[in-house]
C-alpha cells in the first residue's frame, strides 16, 4: 500500500501542526527570555495623589467666599505650595461703594491632617493700610481655610486622610493615604 | 523516508510562518491611541501601581471555568494601557507564571468603565489579541470593570463630579473627573 503523504501533500498536511508549533515556540521563547521585572518604584504606603485644577479651585473658592465677597475668584497655583487669589471686593471711599481689585498670595500646608492656608502677601486697593488687612483679608482667609479644609475632608470621606500637599504651576496636589498612615 | 522529510519540512515552514507572523504583528501593530486627558477635567486621581496591586491583587481573581489569576505586577503599556502580570493556575492544577494581559481601561457607554483585552504577554513577547471578538474576555473583565466603576461612582456620588477619563501613566492609573 502506497503512502500518499509524500512530497507536496505531506508538506502541506504538516503546515497546520507547524503553525501551532510556531505559536508554542513563540511562547517558549517569550517565557524563556523573560528577564526579571524592573525594580519597582518605592512603595507609597497606600497613598495616592489628588490633583485639583485651577478652574476647579476657582469655582470652589468663589462658592465658599460668596458670603464674604460677591466676586469670582481667579486662582493661580504656583510651585512651592503657593496659591494666588485674584478678585474684586466692595470698598467704601468717601461714602461711595466701589469695586476694587484684591489679591492674596497664600501658602498651603498640612497640619495634623488638615489643610492650612497662611497669608504670604496681600495686594489691596491703593491707600489701604494694615487695618484694612485685618478688616478685609483676614475674614476671607479664615473662611477660605475652614471651608477648603471641610471640602477636602468631604471629598476624601472617612477612608482617606490628608498627609501632604504640593503644587505645580497649574495644579494643587493633595497627598492622601488610606487611614492616614504616612 | 521521503514522506517523513516532507512532513518535517511542512512543520518547519508552518512554525517559521506563524512565528514570523506573530513577531511582525507584535512589532508592527502600533495601536491608535484614543486615550488623552479630557480638556475640562477638574480633579485628577493618580493611583500608583502598588496601590492598584494592593487593592485589586489582594485575592487571586477567580476566572469562571478557567482557574484563578494571582496578580503580581501592574505596569503601563502603550497608549495608556495597563499590563497586568500574574500567575495563572488552571483548573487542571498546573500553573503558568509571568503571564501578562494588556488591557485598555476606557469610559463605558452603558456602564461606567469598559475594560478590553489588547494583547496577551507570554513572558516578554506580546501576542496581539485585536483579531479576537471584543467581548471575548468580557465574562472575566466585566465583573472587574463593574466593581471598579461602582466603587468610583459611590465615592464620587456626593462630590458633584463624574468620571470623564481614565489613562494609564508611568506610575499607575490616572482617573480624570469632570463636572456632572
Amino acid at each position: 500500500m502506497q503512502d500518499d503523504r509524500t512530497g507536496a501533500l505531506g508538506c502541506g498536511c504538516a503546515l497546520l501542526p507547524g503553525l501551532i508549533l510556531g505559536v508554542i515556540i513563540y511562547g517558549v521563547v517569550g517565557f524563556g527570555t523573560a528577564s526579571a521585572p524592573p525594580p519597582a518604584s518605592p512603595p507609597t504606603d497606600g497613598s495616592m495623589q489628588v490633583a485639583l485644577s485651577e478652574p476647579y479651585l476657582s469655582e470652589v473658592i468663589s462658592q465658599m467666599l460668596r458670603q464674604e465677597a460677591e466676586t469670582e475668584w481667579r486662582v493661580n497655583v504656583q510651585p512651592g505650595e503657593v496659591v494666588q487669589l485674584q478678585g474684586q471686593v466692595a470698598v467704601t471711599v468717601f461714602g461711595r461703594e466701589l469695586s476694587a481689585p484684591v489679591g492674596m498670595k497664600l501658602g498651603v500646608g498640612v497640619e495634623a491632617g488638615r489643610l492650612r492656608l497662611t497669608l504670604l502677601e496681600a495686594q489691596l486697593p491703593s491707600g489701604s493700610d494694615a487695618s484694612s488687612i485685618s478688616a478685609l483679608v483676614n475674614p476671607l482667609l479664615v473662611q477660605a481655610d475652614r471651608q477648603l479644609d471641610a471640602e477636602v475632608a468631604r471629598f476624601l470621606g472617612n477612608d482617606w486622610a490628608l498627609v501632604g500637599v504640593r503644587s505645580t504651576d497649574a495644579e494643587l496636589i493633595l497627598l492622601v493615604s488610606r487611614g492616614g498612615a504616612s | 523516508m521521503r514522506g517523513c522529510g516532507s512532513v518535517l519540512l511542512g512543520l518547519l515552514i508552518g512554525a517559521a510562518l506563524s512565528f514570523a507572523a506573530l513577531a511582525v504583528l507584535a512589532l508592527a501593530i502600533v495601536p491608535a491611541c484614543p486615550q488623552s486627558p479630557p480638556a475640562d477635567w477638574r480633579v485628577r486621581l493618580d493611583v500608583p501601581r502598588d496601590l492598584l496591586l494592593r487593592e485589586a491583587g489582594a485575592q487571586p481573581l477567580s476566572l469562571p471555568g478557567a482557574g484563578t489569576f494571582a496578580m503580581t505586577d501592574v505596569r503601563s503599556g502603550r497608549c495608556g494601557h495597563l499590563i497586568v502580570r500574574g500567575d495563572w493556575h488552571t483548573p487542571g492544577d498546573w500553573s503558568l507564571s509571568n503571564v501578562g494581559i494588556e488591557l485598555a481601561v476606557e469610559l463605558g457607554s452603558g456602564a461606567l468603565l469598559d475594560i478590553t483585552q489588547e494583547s496577551l504577554w507570554l513572558g516578554r513577547l506580546p501576542l496581539p489579541l485585536g483579531w479576537l471578538p471584543r467581548d471575548w474576555a468580557q465574562p472575566y473583565l466585566r465583573p472587574i470593570a463593574d466593581e471598579m466603576g461602582g466603587a468610583l461612582d459611590r465615592e464620587l456620588g456626593p462630590s458633584g463630579l463624574r468620571l470623564c477619563g481614565v489613562v494609564g501613566s508611568a506610575d499607575g492609573l490616572s482617573a480624570y473627573l469632570c463636572d456632572r
